[in-house]
């Protein structure tokens, strides 16, 4: 039951939205549960990954001149 | 003259060529266009998951900021200023195909089981992007708008809720649903492969 409840407040946890109380709990929790613990290091990882990736990368991107060319088109194409 | 003085004179500022743009200056607009196109297209495909929809978004995004170039007024960073813009061009696409069910996910999912002693902290393996993008790439819809406006662009809460038009616990807990589906999504490939 303490894990139910300690898995559905990791994510406010691990963002700092928590009341005291809430936020005592799980960390009191986390100490004692390896299982639990192991989920907010996933949590942790993917959210430090995320934010380190660049927005510009592992994409790949269509040629650029001829995206040009069709937004030259689109753009003609509204006016008239 | 120094090759700084030259970098500067050469490269014009998002202000300027915005302006220029305003004024009906094409190569102004075409200089913007490839100064920014790989930033709002890679927006287009975090957010969207389908690089034939990221590139009609992204061709939207340029012939509406095309039309609306002229109401830049500089009071934030143009980078800015077009990233609400491929935000909002996205949602609005969302908007359109309907549904509301596409922006805010509840799948049923079944909630994460803990067995003591069965669920083994060091199962996800070390992550790293490309396994972290094809996860992203895999979550439904709703999952991944909020994923990817928080954990990946910096929103908060109260800017997602707004964007969105749902709650702010809702956006909360879209966003703990994503992380833990990602979790999981990155677990499987890792017994998959």
């Amino acid at each position: 039951m303490d894990c139910d409840k300690s898995v559905e407040l990791l994510s406010d946890f691990r963002d700092g939205l928590l009341g005291d109380d809430d936020r005592l709990f799980v960390d009191g929790h986390l100490a004692g549960c390896n299982p639990c613990a192991g989920i907010f290091k996933d949590l942790e990882a993917i959210v430090t990954l995320a934010r380190a990736v660049s927005v510009e990368q592992e994409v790949s991107f269509p040629d650029e001149d001829t995206f040009w060319q069709r937004i030259t088109v689109a753009r003609v194409s509204i006016v008239h | 003259m120094s090759a700084e003085a030259d970098i500067g004179k050469i490269e014009q500022s998002d202000v300027e060529l915005a302006a220029k743009s305003a004024d009906g200056d094409a190569q102004a607009f075409e200089q913007i266009y490839r100064r920014h196109f790989r930033r709002v297209y890679a927006l287009c495909i975090r957010m969207l998951g389908d690089p034939v929809l990221a590139e009609d978004l992204t061709q939207d995004v340029f012939v509406n900021l095309f039309n609306k170039i002229g109401s830049f007024r500089g009071e934030s960073q143009f980078t800015t200023w077009l990233h609400r813009m491929t935000v909002n061009q996205v949602l609005m696409y969302f908007r359109k195909r309907s549904t509301r069910s596409e922006l805010v996910t509840d799948e049923g999912e079944t909630p994460v089981q803990i067995v003591r002693g069965t669920e083994n902290p060091d199962r996800m393996p070390v992550i790293d992007r490309i396994s972290l993008e094809r996860a992203i790439s895999q979550l439904p819809p709703g999952y991944r708008t909020i994923f990817v406006l928080h954990d990946v662009e910096g929103y908060g809460h109260d800017e997602i809720a707004r964007m969105l038009e749902i709650s702010e616990g809702t956006s909360k807990s879209q966003l703990h649903k994503a992380r833990l589906k990602l979790r999981g999504l990155i677990r499987q490939q890792s017994v998959a492969a």
